[in-house]
């Protein structure tokens, strides 16, 4: 083996660069106990994988459990950009339902308004008719008055 | 296998937040490999899962600590290597880097004569059985597994040159039962 410009193992585990497997190949190729050497340690390396892989008798799993979970900063942290979203959905409803409130109150005094000028215009009806009715009695007293004769007059 | 790296990260970030199916499939993903490290490596199906388990555990609990992202599978490896060193020592406190005591010392005839399936199989575990432990899993990380030997030195926690030391040895030994020279 101390002919070979390199370990034949360091070959035959290829733990050499390309440039000194070509070395050793150049080498091997004119060497005749040097290839026998790198024969029986290529037969050694087939014998090896030979040996089956054998499958596991079980599978292994973790499932999540309270020691391995992470710190409570961590898990905010995690969570964080979640907790914004729903922030922004609560606040986002919040305005919907203050925006809307607002409306509604608008509209409420809207009717009221309404209603009420509706009132104040039947009022004035009812004031304008009970004047008419007041003159008419006053006319129909002053016209009987002056029917009467004198001695009934005050 | 660079698609699937960075898929690893990408779990293991979101592993990381607390997401456990992310998890879920980082341990789908990698549990047959290391089961059948670790059974390589303890050659023992039971306490190979159990390892295996605890293995994974212990990842994610440590998952924040892990500094790139992207050298998982070596962390991982590491974790399951400390794991089954420990308990190797825990059992048998005398343990050493040193090959185990071998039954006789003979080789087992296999290559260049024609062998069954299961007497190749037998023969190999046999052959793995006789290297020390260390030996024995940086054969397992490096054939079965494909680390380099950078990556070994990681998950074994030892210098470049005791991973060659190691794998040279071992191979060595493995050629001699495994590959005998013929006469």
């Amino acid at each position: 083996m101390p002919c070979c410009p390199f370990d034949l193992r360091d070959y035959h585990l290829e733990e050499l660069n390309a440039d000194q497997r070509r070395q050793v190949e150049s080498h091997v190729s004119v060497c005749g106990s040097c290839r026998e050497e790198l024969d029986r340690l290529r037969l050694t390396r087939q014998a090896l994988l030979r040996l089956p892989e054998e499958e596991m008798p079980r599978r292994i799993a973790f499932v999540s459990d309270k020691v391995f979970e992470p710190a409570w900063y961590a898990r905010w942290w995690a969570a964080l950009p979640r907790l914004g979203f729903a922030l922004a959905v609560l606040a986002a409803v919040f305005f919907a339902g203050a925006w809307s409130e607002r409306r509604g109150q608008a509209q409420v005094a809207q009717a009221i308004q309404a209603l009420e000028a509706r009132h104040d215009a039947q009022m004035r009806g009812v004031e304008e008719a009970y004047e008419m009715v007041t003159r008419q009695m006053n006319e129909f007293y002053r016209r009987d008055g002056e029917m009467r004769p004198a001695s009934f007059r005050q | 296998m660079i698609f699937r790296e960075v898929e690893d990260r990408d779990l293991v970030l979101a592993a990381r937040k607390g997401n456990v199916d992310a998890y879920n499939r980082l341990v789908s993903r990698w549990e047959k490999r290391l089961y059948n490290y670790l059974l390589r490596v303890v050659k023992n199906r039971e306490d190979a899962l159990d390892l295996c388990q605890e293995t994974f555990l212990k990842a994610y609990r440590y998952l924040g600590k892990l500094d790139d992202v992207g050298r998982f599978p070596q962390w991982l490896f590491r974790i399951a290597h400390n794991e089954a060193f420990t308990q190797f020592r825990r059992e048998r406190p005398e343990i050493d880097d040193e090959p185990e005591e071998q039954s006789g010392g003979h080789a087992i005839p296999v290559a260049g004569s024609a062998v069954f399936p299961l007497e190749l199989t037998l023969a190999v575990e046999r052959a793995l059985e006789q290297l020390g432990p260390e030996q024995r899993e940086a054969v397992v990380l490096k054939v079965y597994q494909g680390f380099k030997f950078e990556e070994i030195a990681l998950i074994q926690s030892c210098p470049v040159s005791t991973v060659k030391s190691r794998l040279y040895a071992a191979f060595d030994q493995l050629k001699n039962v495994l590959a005998p020279v013929r006469i």
